[in-house]
């Protein structure tokens, strides 16, 4: 996992990882800038300082949300640090060429205009290692399943807040499985009317509850957990 | 002036059905009260209603919920329909909602009008809007919430030199005299607005109906929330800046009993006020900000209010079974039977038991269940509900949240399986 780039000793080396991991589950953003530029200089690879620093950080942040030591607040903050650090990072890992663990393609159903969710899932996802396409909010089943087609996503993670808009999550999933998209991609669905009975009943992969659980999740289907 | 009830027998019976549930008195029926939104523009599609024509033509929007209230017969006037004035957003044009028929939406016909969360407040402008709150409303918050109001950010009377009409010339300013306009245009549209919405209350009460509430308020911290700062903005403050969210707050919750002291002077026979809660749920604040910026100001509103004789309905939103035992114990600093307590989810027998004496409990059939349910899972539930939390009183039944959208048959089923038990 490690890249050559790298002479120094796990041992030296792991004080500095869980500095960072600390920093984004701090929320100390300009720790993890300085962590990550003394990292590289002295010989961190960016995939060693992304992962096992950065989503490190936001994974142990979301242990703790699950056991209710934190609330939404602390992980927003978390991850608001873990993407300043990923735009530190940035060009290094272009040049060690550090592939996302998969891809999300994101969007809140036609005729629903509210984007906090959706929003709170795209930073949690990308604070897990996914590369996110957002495709916005009010986004019609064709538009979804053209980004399917085009960006061909691991994941499909559709949100919804109005009950007005929930019979949406269906209209997407019929449209996908006509037009043969449907076995390709894991959907997700989430929002507030929605549960676990009902994704079940519409034919969705998962449901989450929240975004934190929405990142876990997608980890997990797609086996990277 | 109080409305002449036509049907008094039934207005009679229905007042003392939902007064004797608040009480926590059993009665011999269990109270139907479930809020409806759009609703009744769904079941009576000869009207040939849609949201977007309900907001511009509330006579017929009138017509559709009286036709659903004579029908249906619920314990109250459910029609949770605001006073909203579309005619007015249209020149306000106003940047927190958009609606079905703004020129340029994206919102079909039969969508509610949906809200968005901007930072009005911007998080260093906490100490400004504390320290002169009317100022910031009128120079900083009405011109960023409605468009047309940009010229009241120019409104600014200082009397430095106080000869003749001197210290009002700042009205000349061409920008803010249309502001001023504007404004004087909307008081006329809002009137109207207000005296259509008043025709509807009175023709249901006429016809039998007493009201559910009488005015609507909302918890200091979901104001900020919703209206000032946005979820996330107020997120990062829960975290960065605590202490400014509960000056805020403390803030807000003066304003609101001024504004609700009102409803002390008022001759009627229902004296209610219902806050809808949207930012304290699980998971969204921890339990110590809970009870310190959420609860702590919005306690001191409802102690205001049962202290001047008017029932608060705690109409929580969003998963709330963390909060269950906190809340319980902060209603026991009052009386029993002064608030209502409505949670959209959760196990209503164990809620039934934890506030058991203490406030009744509303709510109870899922909106999803009304929408896509089945008749039978609706007979099913009312009958859970009635056996767990309505035998000894204390319950009143309704759907998890204002019904947009059901099938007809559960509707019915709400309504006939509550009556037969």
């Amino acid at each position: 996992m490690f890249s050559g780039k790298s002479t120094m000793v796990s041992a030296v080396r792991k004080p500095l990882l869980e500095q960072l991991a600390k920093a984004v589950e701090d929320g100390r953003s300009a720790d993890v800038v300085s962590a990550i530029e003394h990292g590289l200089d002295v010989g961190y690879s960016a995939q060693e300082l992304l992962y096992e620093g950065l989503i490190r950080g936001m994974t142990d942040i979301g242990i703790k949300f699950k056991n209710h030591e934190v609330f939404i607040p602390e992980v927003l903050i978390a991850a608001r640090t873990l993407k300043k650090g990923q735009e530190t990072l940035r060009s290094a890992l272009i040049d060690e060429g550090v592939e996302p663990i998969g891809k999300a393609v994101v969007a809140t159903v036609s005729g629903d205009l509210h984007d906090i969710g959706k929003n709170l899932v795209s930073m949690m996802l990308e604070g897990v290692g996914f590369r996110v396409i957002d495709l916005g909010v009010d986004v019609t089943a064709e538009a979804i399943g053209e980004a399917v087609k085009t960006h061909k996503p691991d994941v499909l993670a559709l949100s919804v807040l109005l009950n007005t808009t929930l019979n949406q999550l269906m209209t997407v999933i019929s449209y996908l499985e006509e037009n043969s998209l449907r076995d390709h991609v894991i959907i997700m669905v989430g929002g507030a009317p929605v549960d676990e009975k009902f994704a079940q009943k519409i034919g969705a992969d998962a449901y989450a509850k929240d975004a934190v659980s929405a990142a876990e999740t997608a980890k997990k289907m797609i086996g990277k957990m | 002036m109080k409305t002449n009830i036509v049907r008094k027998e039934e207005y009679k019976a229905r007042l003392k059905r939902v007064n004797d549930a608040i009480a926590l008195k059993e009665g011999a029926q269990m109270p139907v009260a479930p809020l409806v939104n759009g609703l009744p523009y769904y079941l009576y599609p000869e009207l040939g209603l849609s949201h977007r024509s309900a907001l511009y033509d509330f006579e017929k929007a009138m017509e559709a919920h009286i036709r659903f209230h004579l029908e249906f017969e619920p314990d109250g006037i459910v029609a949770n329909i605001m006073p909203l004035c579309a005619k007015a957003a249209d020149y306000l044009r106003p940047t927190m909602l958009d609606w079905p028929g703004r020129a340029g939406t994206p919102l079909p016909d039969d969508s509610i009008y949906q809200m968005f969360e901007i930072e009005y407040l911007k998080e260093d402008e906490y100490d400004e809007l504390l320290g002169d709150y009317t100022g910031f409303i009128l120079r900083k918050y009405l011109p960023r919430s409605y468009k047309s109001l940009i010229g009241l950010e120019q409104f600014r009377i200082d009397p430095t030199c106080g000869i003749m009409d001197l210290p009002l010339s700042p009205l000349a300013n061409p920008a803010l005299r249309k502001a001023l306009q504007i404004l004087l245009d909307y008081s006329k549209d809002r009137e109207q607005s207000d005296a259509r919405y008043t025709a509807l209350t009175d023709r249901l009460i006429q016809n039998g109906f007493p009201p559910m509430y009488t005015a609507v308020g909302q918890v200091p911290f979901d104001i900020l929330s919703d209206y000032f700062r946005g979820t996330v903005g107020t997120f990062y403050d829960q975290v960065e800046r605590p202490d400014k969210i509960l000056g805020a707050c403390e803030k807000f919750m003066s304003v609101e009993i001024d504004a609700l002291s009102a409803q002390a002077g008022v001759d009627a026979d229902v004296k209610r006020v219902f806050f809808p809660m949207h930012k304290g749920m699980d998971s969204f604040i921890s339990d110590a900000q809970y009870r310190d910026l959420y609860w702590a100001p919005y306690q001191k509103i409802l102690q205001y209010l049962i202290g001047i004789g008017v029932t608060p309905i705690i109409y929580t939103e969003g998963p709330y079974e963390t909060r269950t035992a906190f809340i319980r114990e902060k209603l026991h600093e009052f009386p029993p039977g002064s608030c209502m307590i409505h949670f959209e989810s959760g196990d209503f027998a164990e809620l039934k038991k934890a506030f058991k004496g203490l406030a009744c409990l509303t709510g109870g059939v899922s909106l999803q269940m009304l929408e896509f349910g089945t008749r039978e899972e609706v007979v099913e539930r009312v009958k859970f509900l009635a056996e767990n939390c309505a035998a000894c009183g204390g319950f009143i039944l309704d759907a998890s949240g204002a019904i947009e959208k059901a099938k007809r048959e559960n509707i019915e089923a709400m309504f006939e399986t509550a009556r037969s038990l």
